[in-house]
């Protein structure tokens, strides 16, 4: 059996989905070559990826001091092993492996 | 259609978006499986939605029976930051072509991150890396999506802490940024400033931080412009 009422919702949240993404290319259409559109491509990526960090230690959803102070170990591994390695892939699974230990391994 | 190694590229590094969006999308598929609806849905969702936040918002409002204006507007809200993403690619992203639409569709917060993160070529170059790359991250989405719905009763592989790969995805393209980029003051009192607005504001903070990211930016571009 086909759920139509499941589509309609589907297809409006897809919608306004796509909506959210496609704004700018819309509203900025004739302004592409503009050099307002170059700065702010070259600034505003690098403060997105912090806000972007924070908003993903949030998501995290830890709590107390043993939860805080295992994502904040884990942030500095994964800090730590990308800065001196420059491999994101080695970055990653250090900085992830401690975390899920610390999550599965001590309930933390 | 892309070459090989630029498929080679794009698979290394979404290597993290892969562990990241996997137990994610299996939590969504558990998630959805318990609205009662058939397993395929919820790989549908992920398909034309493609939106984690909005989806799992969806099962929250289907549980609650909410209509489909409600469903309209909740998910604009959730979705507004991706208005920021938008404006910073705008001169990466082809102008026209099913790639264009594409690559608009499939803007979420880690394509996004790695797209940015992409030392820019020309054109030509780059715009098959950012295909191969949506088109790999959106496959990853749907297949987590696709497993948890399918195998909510016989998923025995425990994935808690796995979303800390999301986490550390972020953390990693904020060094190199910083380390092409060299602002680190700029970074820092952006990321300071973010961390203490999101003390104060919860999750909520997102979109207010996104915005004030924007007009700090478009206001030292007018002070440069007023100084010749």
């Amino acid at each position: 059996m086909v759920e139509w009422e499941l589509l309609a919702f589907f297809a409006v949240m897809a919608a306004a989905t796509f909506l959210t993404r496609v704004i700018p290319f819309i509203a900025m259409h004739r302004f592409s070559d503009h050099p307002i559109v170059a700065h702010v491509g070259a600034y505003l990526p690098p403060m997105l990826m912090a806000v972007l960090v924070i908003y993903g230690v949030m998501t995290l959803g830890q709590h107390g001091v043993a939860g805080h102070g295992l994502t904040a170990i884990s942030v500095l591994v994964t800090v730590g092993v990308q800065w001196w390695s420059r491999q994101p892939l080695l970055s990653i699974v250090s900085g992830t492996g401690l975390y899920v230990f610390g999550v599965q391994g001590l309930g933390l | 259609m892309p070459d090989t190694s630029v498929w080679r590229t794009a698979l290394r590094d979404s290597a993290p978006v892969f562990f990241g969006y996997l137990p994610l999308g299996m939590a969504f598929g558990v998630l959805f499986a318990g609205l009662g609806y058939h397993w395929l849905y919820a790989p549908l969702s992920a398909l034309v939605i493609y939106a984690g936040s909005a989806q799992f918002l969806a099962v929250a409002l289907l549980g609650a029976g909410a209509g489909l204006t409600e469903a309209f507007v909740a998910t604009l809200l959730l979705n507004a930051r991706h208005i920021f993403y938008g404006l910073s690619v705008l001169d990466r992203y082809p102008r026209r072509g099913v790639s264009k639409w594409y690559l608009i569709f499939g803007l979420t917060d880690e394509t996004y991150a790695l797209v940015t993160a992409k030392r820019r070529d020309s054109q030509r170059m780059d715009v098959p890396y950012y295909v191969a790359l949506t088109l790999l991250n959106h496959g990853y989405w749907v297949l987590g999506c696709g497993l948890g719905a399918a195998l909510q009763h016989l998923v025995a592989f425990d994935s808690s802490g796995f979303e800390f790969a999301l986490v550390a995805l972020f953390l990693v393209l904020l060094i190199e940024q910083l380390r092409a980029f060299n602002q680190p003051v700029l970074i820092g009192i952006t990321t300071i400033g973010s961390a203490l607005l999101a003390l104060v504001l919860g999750t909520d903070f997102l979109l207010v931080a996104c915005a004030l990211c924007l007009i700090v930016v478009m206001t030292d571009y007018r002070r440069r412009g007023s100084h010749g």
